[in-house]
């Protein structure tokens, strides 16, 4: 069959059986996709048993974002012949502000896309999540990551202060 | 999408309840790569969340310790640098030593400091066969280090320095052998001829050699296929006459050459994209450079000797078809501005971007200067001009020009220093103020 002038469309489905269409383009933003369209570029069906639907829906909001505004650039590059510096840290801007507002999610939700941005290995998610996540926990007692990240502490009273004493040189009182 | 996101944000407020700990439920490598954009003491301290937690902090692979994430209050310097050593030197003692991949010791502290435990610590960095290792150490501990530290042959990025600035330590590593590195950032360091060749010999992935304070000596040439990166920043050269030769060079940067009768020979770099030149030597025999450079797409001039080197440079310089974006420091010469105009009016017939960058004194130099090479350069594809640096609105207040911008105070403090007229409304748009 001769090759459409539309993209080829590829439809990857969550553990829970939605099926999401998405183009080649914004599929292969997961380099684990990436990798199983190189190997079989007949591929047209992905089943990813590891996502549910409500994280994968995000995913791939993520991914479509993020091809649109390389696309923008690449056609702004392509016109003008070259991307002015300006016209680019304002792009660059706008995509920061949109991840921003992206990453304004529940822990849960966070973890989930911090797993999934792992498995489908798509690395600027991963990077944003993982970011987003350290900074909740910087600056922060214990006590208070605990419950931002709703943690069980399953520790004894004594079981914890038999790792403080174990390790002091972890704990010096400091600014 | 978002009223989906909204769905299971409720389900799992509602029905499973807030004991659903996903966190903890992370693979231990998404956990440590958690832990790695932590300062390393609050990555250990996680050890007491939970006991899922309780020894991630063992087998973490990224260690960022910085003696100044242990400044104490009252700024106590000897107390902050005994906690510092004690920290490292239990959390290394303490830690699984398998699987280290980075390793940064920053310790800019030159007194009372054990020279022992901190090259002690670079070396169990070095014993676990670290890919990234980044050591910024005092003089001493630095110098027991500098042979083994080129013989670790894991490492794919290495930055050695240590903080005396004056004080540079000869680097005579007995054996060099680094198959994989692909970066090299030396600070502080004394260089010979022997050095640098068994080193480009040895590091055969080597494409990014940043050199930066140090003194070379007898290093008649720079010489590399593989090369694709380069910085010389304030480095000096004893020899009278210098080679570079690096055929597959993206990007250049000279920066800061102290020895003032210095010549560099710069042979062709076709895929060069970017030079960035500084703080060049203003003696007449110093060789022409422009030529090289004719191919780049961005250049950056600056330094104190703007106009010397295009005095220089000015009457043998080629057109830059493919220069795209200037950018000029500009000094306390009306020289630099001069021919700064004059070079793009003759040599830059693609240019987009000025940016012009400059001490307070000069902001109205630098408009009127902008505004004669847009006006006069109409025919060619400028676009955009930049004017960078403070600038002085009236004799009391010194404002930087985005606080200005926001206001839209621009035109009105142009126009009270007599500048607005030379720029003219229809510029004004044109010209952005940072």
């Amino acid at each position: 069959m001769a090759r459409s002038s539309t993209e080829n469309m590829i439809t990857l489905m969550s553990s829970d059986g939605e099926e999401f269409m998405v183009t080649e383009k914004v599929a292969r933003e997961c380099t684990t996709i990436r990798n199983m369209l190189e190997d079989d570029c007949v591929i047209t069906n992905i089943p990813l048993p590891n996502v549910t639907s409500d994280i994968l829906s995000m995913v791939i909001e993520y991914c479509m974002e993020h091809v649109a505004a390389a696309e923008k650039a690449a056609a702004e590059t392509a016109e003008k012949g070259s991307s002015s510096a300006p016209a680019a840290a304002k792009a660059n801007k706008d995509l920061e502000e949109w991840d921003k507002a992206f990453m304004n999610v529940d822990v849960y939700t966070l973890c989930d896309l911090i797993l999934a941005a792992n498995y489908l290995n798509v690395s600027g998610l991963l990077d944003l999540t993982i970011q987003t996540a350290a900074n909740l926990i910087k600056g922060k007692s214990p006590e208070q990551i605990r419950k931002t990240f709703h943690i069980q502490n399953d520790l004894s009273l004594e079981e914890e202060e038999k790792i403080r004493s174990q390790t002091p040189w972890a704990f010096e009182k400091s600014e | 999408m978002i009223e989906r996101r909204d769905t299971c944000k409720l389900l799992k407020m509602e029905g499973i309840g807030t004991s659903i700990d996903t966190i903890s439920d992370l693979p231990d490598s998404v956990l440590h790569h958690i832990m790695s954009f932590l300062k390393t003491r609050e990555a250990v301290q996680t050890c007491i969340l939970a006991k899922r937690w309780k020894n991630l902090w063992r087998t973490l692979p990224y260690l960022h310790l910085n003696l100044n994430d242990f400044r104490l209050e009252k700024n106590n310097a000897c107390s902050s640098l005994d906690s510092f050593e004690n920290f490292t030197s239990n959390l290394l003692l303490l830690r699984d030593p398998t699987g280290l991949h980075t390793f940064q010791l920053n310790c800019p502290y030159r007194l009372s400091c054990d020279d022992q435990i901190m090259s002690g610590c670079a070396l169990y960095a070095l014993r676990c066969n670290a890919r990234v290792l980044s050591l910024l150490l005092p003089k001493g501990a630095a110098l027991q280090l500098c042979h083994s530290v080129f013989k670790c042959k894991s490492l794919e990025d290495l930055r050695f320095g240590h903080f005396d600035k004056v004080d540079e330590i000869k680097l005579v590593p007995r054996t060099i052998t680094l198959p994989h590195l692909r970066r090299l950032h030396l600070e502080t360091m004394h260089l010979d001829e022997d050095f640098m060749e068994k080193m480009f010999l040895r590091c055969p992935s080597l494409t990014d050699l940043h050199l930066a304070w140090c003194v070379l000596t007898n290093v008649r040439m720079i010489r590399s296929r593989n090369l694709k990166f380069l910085a010389l920043d304030r480095c000096v050269f004893e020899v009278d006459m210098q080679l570079i030769d690096a055929p597959s060079l993206t990007k250049l940067c000279i920066n800061g050459l102290e020895a003032m009768s210095h010549r560099i020979h710069i042979t062709s770099m076709p895929s060069l994209l970017k030079a960035v030149v500084g703080y060049w030597s203003s003696q007449p025999r110093q060789s022409v450079v422009f030529p090289r450079f004719s191919n780049v797409q961005q250049l950056q001039l600056k330094g104190c000797t703007i106009e010397a080197l295009l005095k220089r440079e000015l009457p043998t310089c080629p057109i830059f078809h493919k220069l795209r974006r200037l950018y000029v420091e500009v000094n306390c010469r009306t020289g630099d501005l001069a021919l700064t105009a004059d070079f793009i009016l003759r040599h830059c017939p693609k240019l987009k971007e000025l940016v012009l960058s400059h001490g307070t004194d000069y902001c109205c130099e630098c408009a009127k200067m902008a505004a004669n090479v847009y006006r006069d350069g109409r025919e060619q594809k400028l676009r955009t001009i930049l004017l960078h640096g403070p600038m002085l609105f009236d004799k009391i207040t010194v404002l930087h020009f985005n606080y200005c911008h926001k206001g839209r105070k621009t035109p009105e403090a142009l126009k009270k220093l007599g500048i607005w007229e030379g720029i003219g409304a229809t510029i004004t748009s044109k010209i952005l103020f940072f």
